[in-house]
């Protein structure tokens, strides 16, 4: 993609895709799209496409690893090679270890573990399709994915990535404004409320900025909570439709 | 005080079920700030003094009186580990796998349980650190011969089986089949209709969290079995 | 389950299987090409059952090879995620995913289907390189079949990009031509279970059976890739058997590939 001059806002407001700045973009999540997985969801979020699966709980090797009182979670992040512009080598690179590691945390504190003494609970996010948000994305799949397969947690766990394009927060920022705006900042929330598990940040902002941010975001995981638990029912809720 | 959630309700985790202190949460729920509130995806149950959330789908965990479906995985100087489709294997020691008498020296424990062999066992206690042990010593304990296990979630196993066994017979009586429904959800069949048993178990499974399944069961299996000798 | 694999190799005796197919039925195949619009230059998400594979390709300007200075590439790759099977969890078998590419690889390459010499850009300088990646998200067996599909389906519905000459790079949002298709392969494997050829096993099944044999047909119905797996021998008349048989395999499996790359 060519560096050319983008224009962040239009003259009416609006955002490179027709957005305003406090509108999420178009999101779809279906759950249980996988059939050797315990759990699984895909979640899409405008050009984003992340698929998540959890196997568990089930024995952890190697054995060094179990803890005695509770299960370990293993978290990978993956992009597919076709999931940028310019192919993605297949491999593990820091960036993927990295997320897999904040994500792994923004789960965790709802997860019942105790329950399971020296198991392991697998989590894979694998990006199918990239365009900003892609961690974010792959939490939301992966919260999806753990109630799916019927793991205990003591809520949901809902993420979103806020965001300064010219001095403007916006959010959900896309891949045009993460990579050109003045700071990307992905945070997950505790059943859209606000408790924060992931926070991270990059940018240069000043304080306001960051607490008008940090508001525009929370409202953002709220609204992707209603729709997590929407996406949840509705499997069964359409085999009950069907008689 | 009142029931934010009904019964039979679908609920997902975080979700409040019910709010005040008049009842009292029962497994699948927590309490936080006299609210009760859901730890999974599933179905609310009241009873008459508390409620209760059965999820949807959980890999099994063993729990002591269980006959489960599991396969041998390793054999031992005087035991043997089976396998349950679980995080927790099991140990079977021979003083309970088998009537009679073994001499360790002389005979080979292979002679009774091979890896690979199918068998029913009983959970016969489960440690706080999820060591688990078997037992054939219950009479419907057997190693299975021939026929074929599939796996549905173990919190279905009470549907498939049904009020004092309702669903589990139709569905042997209407295909002729013998099955053997394991706590862990593994279940074995066998006959020459084992294929439609098969569909029909999943069918319950899938359907699980309907009203009147074991009528619509009963139809689905006419129509299958009409036209047939 | 042992106890299963005995039961799949009893009833296959008698024609018969699991879920009631015969035994050169395939199960429901679903392909949709264009799977990931906006980052892959073509690609195709394809279903056999449970089976779930994605096929991205991308294009890539390159260095020719030095012994085929006027012909553009095609490499091919195969990731088997974790997420498609409980045993990948504890590592993926690095030679399944091995052989998965080499395979589909060959059924394009030996079947001259791209035409590699219209990828050329500038002999010896600059030529274009297909990369196909194979993404497998589910695995209830079939693969070789399900991404073989796959791959053509993407590469028929795919693009080349306009390259722009002076910055050296690809516009890749503006389509310049369709890939230089010459040939149509289509890739199908057939399994050897009790004695028995069994089309498209599940992945229980796959458990249950000896050998197994792939074989990539061209439009004209010759053979243009092999590949025998698995630790029991197959005869020379069995061999024979299951490429007549592959005739009529193929020829499903054409219609399928035909369908999709229209739509």
């Amino acid at each position: 993609m060519a560096e050319k001059e983008v224009q962040f806002f239009d003259k009416d407001g609006k955002r490179v895709d027709g957005r305003k700045p406090e509108d999420l973009r178009e999101t779809k999540m279906e759950v249980g799209v996988l059939e050797e997985a315990d759990g699984s969801a895909m979640v899409e979020t405008g050009n984003t496409r992340v698929i998540a699966s959890v196997f568990g709980p089930q024995k952890l090797h190697p054995r060094h690893l179990q803890e005695s009182d509770r299960a370990v979670i293993k978290m990978r992040y993956n992009m597919a090679p076709f999931s940028v512009d310019d192919r993605m080598r297949p491999g593990p690179n820091r960036r993927a270890k990295e997320i897999g590691l904040v994500a792994k945390k923004a789960l965790e504190p709802v997860v019942e573990l105790e329950n399971f003494p020296k198991a392991g609970i697998d989590i894979s996010m694998e990006v199918v399709e990239s365009d900003g948000g892609t961690r974010v994305t792959g939490i939301n799949a992966a919260a999806l994915a753990l109630a799916d397969a019927g793991i205990p947690m003591k809520g949901m766990i809902s993420a979103t990535a806020a965001g300064v394009v010219e001095d403007t927060p916006v959010l959900d920022v896309n891949g045009i404004e993460d990579k050109q705006g003045n700071a990307d900042i992905p945070i997950a929330t505790i059943n859209g409320g606000d408790e924060i598990t992931l926070l991270q940040m990059d940018g240069d902002i000043d304080q306001e900025m960051l607490d008008e941010c940090l508001e525009i975001a929370r409202k953002g995981c709220k609204k992707l909570h209603e729709q997590q638990k929407k996406a949840l029912v509705e499997k069964y809720e359409s085999i009950r439709g069907e008689y | 005080m009142s029931r934010v959630k009904e019964d039979k309700d679908l609920v997902t985790p975080g979700e409040t079920v019910f709010e005040g202190k008049e009842i009292y949460p029962n497994s699948g729920v927590y309490e936080e700030n006299n609210k009760i509130i859901s730890k999974y995806l599933g179905v609310v149950e009241y009873s008459k003094n508390s409620v209760r959330v059965v999820p949807m789908k959980g890999r099994y965990v063993p729990e002591e009186g269980d006959l489960v479906i599991a396969e041998i995985s390793s054999v031992g100087y005087s035991n043997w580990r089976a396998e349950m489709d679980s995080a927790y294997e099991g140990m079977l020691k021979i003083d309970v796998a088998v009537d009679e008498y073994i001499d360790l020296d002389e005979d080979d424990l292979t002679d009774y349980f091979d890896i690979g062999d199918a068998i029913v066992v009983e959970v016969s206690s489960v440690t706080e650190g999820m060591d688990v042990n078997l037992s054939m010593e219950d009479k419907r304990c057997r190693k299975l011969k021939g026929g074929r296990i599939i796996s549905i979630h173990p919190s279905k196993v009470p549907r498939v089986i049904g009020k004092k066994g309702t669903m589990i017979k139709q569905i042997k009586k209407k295909t002729g089949s013998k099955i053997i429904v394991g706590q862990n959800g593994q279940v074995w069949i066998k006959g020459k209709k084992a294929n439609l048993a098969a569909k029909a178990v999943k069918k319950v499974e899938r359907e699980a969290h309907i009203d009147g399944l074991t009528d619509k069961i009963g139809e689905w299996l006419e129509e299958k079995t009409q036209g047939e000798k | 389950m042992k106890l299963n694999t005995d039961t799949i190799q009893k009833m296959v005796r008698d024609e018969e299987r699991l879920d009631d197919r015969d035994l050169d039925e395939y199960r429901e195949i679903n392909v949709e090409a264009d799977y990931i619009p906006t980052t892959a230059e073509g690609s195709a998400k394809v279903s056999i059952g449970d089976t779930q594979v994605i096929v991205g390709l991308k294009v890539g300007v390159e260095e020719p090879f030095p012994d085929r200075p006027k012909q553009g590439n095609i490499v091919t790759n195969a990731e088997l995620a974790p997420m498609a099977d409980r045993e990948y969890e504890s590592g993926p078998p690095q030679e399944a995913g091995v052989e998965l590419a080499r395979v589909v690889d060959r059924g394009i390459r030996e079947s001259e289907a791209v035409d590699l010499e219209e990828l050329c850009i500038e002999p010896g300088e600059k030529v274009i390189t297909l990369f196909l990646d194979i993404h497998v998200l589910n695995d209830d067996g079939n693969l070789i079949d399900a991404s073989s599909l796959g791959a053509m389906t993407a590469i028929k519905t795919g693009y080349i990009p306009v390259y722009d000459k002076e910055t050296g790079k690809l516009q890749r949002d503006e389509k310049d031509r369709d890939i230089p298709l010459e040939e149509n392969p289509v890739t199908v494997t057939a399994s050897k279970i009790n004695g028995k050829t069994v089309w498209d096993p599940t992945s229980q099944e796959e458990d249950a059976r000896e050998s197994r044999l792939t074989v990539s047909l061209n439009e004209h119905g010759n053979v243009v890739a092999m590949q025998k797996g698995g630790t029991e021998p197959l005869t020379h008349r069995e061999i024979m058997d299951i490429v007549d048989s592959s005739e009529n395999k193929t020829q499903e499996l054409r219609e399928i590939l035909g369908k999709s790359a229209e739509e």
